[in-house]
This record gives structure tokens, sequence and C-alpha cells, in this order.
């Protein structure tokens, strides 16, 4: 196996702008000018609270979104050098499950009910190889082994709802992983199951993204699985991306108040995992966005320019990207010091 | 198995309620058979003499446990107006009925399930929002009607068509769906009406799920989507209305038979019901609902075999 080269760009995402057309006649910007890249092999988080914009925008890559009552209105999203925003349907059916793939946050409704696991994994191994029945059978079971299930060859012929919900995202797993995609966005792919089995899933989606020598854009909400997982970090809020580094990073010096808010909510040892703090306030809904910044009626830093100003991305280092005022500030105080050393 | 078991024993029970409500029901009709048969100027020792011959004079549950002792073996006793055993009747008209019946059926699957997928696909756009006007009024059109206007505009402008009469598939296949197709259509118009909009809600409903997703996301092509996944899903809500629609095609027959002259069940009820023949009466509703009953067990294996979470319970 030739090593793979981590410094080249996967995916690209550049300026991605979504609408959607509410019932209502109003029009809500689910996801508004989001840029990022994911290289070879990373695994990059993608983190914020629940309709942030996370689960868009991966449907946004996949070209998965329900169109109407979505628009992708501007951006691009570039994966190997082209943009499958130009690709026909069935162009990017050949991408799909066999370059990129995906894990949703709902095993339990996620496998077609009344075909038998076997079948649901062959026919996408047989979608994008050239292999006989037989020898998908056999890549099957190999792919079911792989993911922890035992007596996989009677498992094949087994229905999901004869299945727990852990034991259908190992399904999933199988299925997202059977064709060795470059990129596997997993969204959310614990949340919906019990606590006790969540870290085998994560563990087991490490192992394969390991195994497999695929990128990974994980999506979640639980700042302790990013501590875990990730190489780089994006912070979610409100449909923009208002945070960006790598883990490490991110974790020591948080640059924006809703990353440090975030990790306030993170579990440690000596906190009481009962009484978490939660963030106080919503997330405004993206039909009634604030005209400032979006953050702004949560912020216990908000300044007066925060409520009428949008703030931009800036750069705190290469690595590290925030959207926020107060690190413009800081910027110039910076400046300030550089020019009174001189 | 149990399921099936238990579906069985169903049938059984409902055969059996059928036997005995048409039986109470023919006492309790005005007109009396005997009368019929022989005539107002019949007199009273004639009346009896036939009365006790057919087995009319005995105590009703008698009666009753006769015929359902003939019914076992197979016998439906004798028709007081043709006096020829029932079952001979029976299976004289029975092909031209089962003909009528499942070609109707087969119209109306191979129109319905096509016409409603295309539509859902194309939910409110121009070609689902006409087709979505035009069998609200197919469903509205009364099918002695329909019938007619086929026999007007269509039989009589084509040769090919017979607008009455029978001739049997084994005398000639065109000679049959010459004779058939059209009170073929005349029943199935209301029921591709019907059920292309249980087809299509159906399909509706089974495209916003998540499995559907899931497939995509394996980059499986839009023919397999559709045609693979979506539609047997959707078959198990459609089979629901499928038994209904059954139940509606037979009784059709009825109706269309008339209009058209078919010499099949459904006139033979007719001339029965107008004679007060009640033995014939008797067998002929205990075929439609065998035929009812049968056809919803039918549908019952179906479901069992399009749906593995049935079969476990
Ligand atoms: N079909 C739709 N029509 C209208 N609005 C939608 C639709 N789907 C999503 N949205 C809106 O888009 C926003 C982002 O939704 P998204 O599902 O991406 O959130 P998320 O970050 O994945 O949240 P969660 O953690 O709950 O999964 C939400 O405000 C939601 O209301
Ligand atoms: S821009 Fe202002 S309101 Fe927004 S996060 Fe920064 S300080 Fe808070
Ligand atoms: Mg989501």
């Amino acid at each position: 196996m030739e090593p793979i080269n981590t410094q080249q760009v996967l995916l690209e995402v550049s300026n991605l702008k979504i609408q959607f057309q509410l019932k209502n006649g109003k029009q809500a910007k689910v996801v508004d000018d989001v840029s990022f890249s994911i290289h070879k092999g990373e695994t990059v988080a993608l983190v914020g609270e629940s309709g942030s914009g996370k689960s868009i925008t991966s449907l946004a890559i996949m070209r998965l979104l329900p169109i109407p009552p979505g628009e992708i209105t501007a951006g691009t999203i570039h994966f190997n050098g082209n943009n499958l925003l130009d690709y026909k349907n069935k162009e990017m059916s050949h991408i799909r499950g066999n370059d990129i793939s995906m894990v949703f946050q709902e095993p339990m409704t996620s496998l077609d009910p009344v075909f038998t696991i076997g079948n649901q994994l062959m026919e996408s191994i047989r979608r994008h190889r050239k292999v006989s029945k037989k020898e998908a059978r056999e890549k099957a079971i190999h792919l079911l082994q792989e993911v922890g299930i035992a007596n996989a060859d009677k498992m094949i012929a087994e229905y999901p709802h004869q299945l727990s919900g852990g034991m259908r995202q190992r399904v999933m797993i199988a299925i997202a992983m059977a064709n060795n995609p470059q990129l596997l966005i997993a969204d959310e792919p614990t949340t919906a199951l019990d606590v006790t089995v969540q870290a085998q899933i994560l563990n087991l989606m490490m192992k394969m993204k390991k195994e497999h020598r695929s990128a990974i854009l994980f999506i979640t909400h639980d700042m302790s699985v990013v501590a875990e997982t990730a190489d780089r970090v994006m912070v979610m809020y409100a449909g923009q991306i208002v945070e960006e580094a790598p883990v490490r990073e991110l974790f020591l010096n948080p640059q924006h108040p809703y990353t440090t808010a975030l990790l306030k909510t993170m579990p440690s040892l000596d906190t009481d995992v009962e009484r978490l703090p939660s963030i106080p306030g919503i997330v405004p809904p993206a039909y009634a966005l604030p005209d400032g910044c979006r953050f702004a009626p949560r912020c216990q830093f908000a300044m007066e320019q925060c409520q009428t100003l949008q703030p931009e991305v800036l750069t705190v280092n290469e690595a590290h990207k925030v959207r926020c005022h107060l690190f413009s500030g800081k910027e110039e105080r910076a400046y300030a010091e550089e020019g009174s050393l001189t | 198995m149990m399921y099936l078991i238990r579906r069985f024993i169903l049938l059984i029970i409902t055969i059996l309620l059928v036997s005995i409500i048409t039986f109470g029901v023919f006492q309790i009709l005005p007109g009396d058979p005997i009368r019929t048969m022989l005539g107002t100027e019949a007199d009273a020792t004639q009346i009896e003499n036939l009365r006790s011959e057919l087995g009319l004079d005995r105590p009703l549950y008698e009666q009753y446990a006769d015929w359902m002792k003939g019914l076992l073996t197979g016998d439906l006793g004798n028709s007081i107006r043709f006096s020829m055993p029932v079952k001979d009747l029976l299976f004289d008209r029975l092909p031209v009925t089962m003909s009528l019946a499942g070609l109707t059926l087969c119209m109306v699957l191979i129109v319905s399930i096509p016409l409603g997928m295309f539509a859902a696909r194309r939910q409110n756009k121009l070609s689902d929002v006409s087709l979505s006007t035009v069998t609200q009024i197919g469903m509205a059109v009364p099918s002695f009607w329909l019938g007619m206007m086929l026999i007007l505009y269509v039989g009589m402008k084509f040769d090919f068509f017979k607008i009455s009469g029978y001739i049997p598939w084994t005398q000639s296949v065109t000679g049959a769906l010459s004779t058939l197709v059209l009170p073929a259509l005349t029943i199935a118009i209301p029921q591709i009406a019907v059920n292309f909009r249980y087809v299509r809600t159906a399909v509706l409903e089974q495209i916003q799920l998540d499995y559907v997703r899931t497939i995509r996301s394996k980059g499986m092509s839009e023919q397999n989507v559709m045609y693979k996944h979506v539609l047997k899903n959707s078959m198990i809500p459609i089979l629901t209305v499928f038994g209904l629609i059954m139940a509606e095609v037979v009784a059709g027959t009825i109706i269309v038979e008339q209009v058209f002259s078919l010499p099949g069940v459904g006139q033979l009820l007719i001339t029965a019901i107008s004679n007060r023949d009640f033995p014939l009466v008797q067998g002929i509703v205990m075929y439609i609902t065998v035929a009812v009953v049968a056809i919803n067990f039918i549908v019952d294996i179906l479901y069992s075999v399009l749906d593995p979470r049935i079969r476990l319970r």
C-alpha cells in the first residue's frame, strides 16, 4: 500500500450557501457562507448545537438535499479537484457509496425493512464493483466480520428488524465502508444509541477509518468525542462556521465565546454528569437571524458593533480561524503593541 | 405460521356466517318460489305436493343442515327454476365470470401501479395534477353508463369488438378478447382510478423515509430505488386495498354482465333472484363469498411474503 499524502486536499467547500423555502413563504438561510477543507486521511469534527446546519451541510456534499424546498444558492464543493455541484445526477451516483459514503443519525430507520442485510450490502458492492454474486457475498460476510458481527454468514440472511440499534449501525458502517471510500461522513452515528454501545461504535469507526485509509467528516455535538477522535475541529453556529482549529489548539486556546461555552458543557472527572451546564438561550431560527453576529443574543461579551455588523472570518494563525469581533479587537491591540515596540 | 392458521379459521367463520345470513334473508323476503313456478292457476294440493317434494316444508334448521351437508360434499342442491343441479349451472357460467374478473384485474394492476409511481415522482407537477384530476372523474363515473358509452363509441365503431355474448378462450383467444375487453374496461376504469390514488399516496409516503436516503447514499440507480425498494415497500399498504378492489371487481361483473349480455354468474344471479330460486341464489352467493374470502386469504399470504416483520408475529 502506498502511503496517503495527508497534505493533499480531498474536499474543499467554498462559500456554500443553502436556503430553504419554508411553508409560510419565508426563506431560511440554513447554511451561510461556509468554507472548509478536508485533507486525505484526516479526521475532521463538525460540532454545534441542534439546528445549526450540520446535517444540511453534509447532505449537500452527498448531493442528497431535498430540492425543493432546499436550494444551493452559491458556492462550490470540490472533491479531488472537481466541483460536485456540476455533476449530473447519474455521474454523482457513481461517487456516492464509492468515493464518498455516509452513516446516518438514525440506525433504526436507515435500512430497508423488507430486504435482508446481505441483500442491501451486496447491492452496494455490486453497484460499484464488477464482481459475481458469490464474490459479493464473500465480501459482504468479510465486511460484517470486520465490523464485529459474530456469525456473519447467518446474519447476512437476517432482516433489519431482527437486529438491535447498535447492530444496525454496525451494518450501516459496513455498507459505508464496502467500497473503501476516500471520505466517510458520519452524521452523529452514536446519538441514537445506548450509552454503553456508543463507545464501541466510535472505536469501530476509528478502526475502520484507519484500515480503509479514509478521511472522516465527523458530525457530533459531543465535545468529549471530538477530543478523542478528531485531528481538526470546526464549530458551527446558526449556519456559519464560527471557529476552526486543530483539536489541541481549539481546546487550549479557544477564541470564540460560543466555543468556550461549548467546552464548558463537556463533562470532566470532577463535574456531576447529571448537572452539566448548558448554554443559556436558544439558537435563532434560520428564517429570523440577527443582523449582526448570530451569537450576539446569547453572548456575554457582546459589544455594540456585534448587534449591527456581521463579523468576518479572521485568521488567528495559519490553521486557526475565528468569526468574532473580539478577535479583531485583539488583532488591533496586537498591532498597536507591535507599533509601540518599534 | 400461526398468523396464517388464524387467518384460515377466520375464513371458515366468515363463510359460515354468510351462509346463515343468506339463508335467513330468503325467509324474510316476499315472494314464494312455488307460486312463481306453478303460476296463479295452481291449486293448494299441487302447491303442497311440490313443496314437500323440494323439501321446503321441513323446519328451517333441518333445511339448513341438509344444505350444509351437501355443500361439504360439493353438492349445492337443485335449481328450482332450471330443474338442474346448481353446481352444473355454476360451472357452466364460472369460466365467463372468472375470465372477466381476471382480465379486469390485470388491467387494473398493469395500468394503476406504473401510473401511480409516475405521478408520485412528479408530485405537484403538471402531469401529476392532470392525472389526479382525470382519475377523480374516473372514480365518479357509474359503470352502467361507462359500459354504454364504450358500446356506443368503441364497440359499434370497431368491428373487432363484439358487444354482446361470449366466445370461450378454448375456441379462440382473440374471440374471447373481442367479447371481454370492453366489459373488463368498464369495470377496470373506476378501479384503476381508485388504485392509482392509493399507489401514488403509498409511494409518496415511502420516498420520504430514511431508508430511501440510505439507498441513494449508496449510489444506487434511480430504477433500483424506485422499482426495487420503494415498489416492494409500497406494495404492503397497497395490498390492503387490493382485497377491497377485488371485491369491487367481483361485484362489478354482476352489473356489467347485464350490460354486455355475458352469460356469466352475475346474469345467472339476476335470473335466480327474479324467480325466487332459493337454492340457486344460495349457491351463487356462496360462490361470491368464497371467491372474496379466498382472495383475502391470498392477500394475507402475500403480506407475509412481502413483509418479513409479519412472519415472526
Ligand atoms: N426540509 C426542511 N425544510 C425547512 N427547513 C429545514 C429542512 N431541513 C432542515 N431545515 C432547517 O435547517 C436547519 C439546519 O438543520 P440540520 O438538520 O442541518 O441541523 P443539525 O445541525 O444537523 O442539527 P441536529 O444536531 O439536530 O442534527 C434547521 O434550522 C432546520 O429547521
Ligand atoms: S462577535 Fe460579538 S457577539 Fe459575536 S461572538 Fe464575538 S463578541 Fe460575541
Ligand atoms: Mg443533524
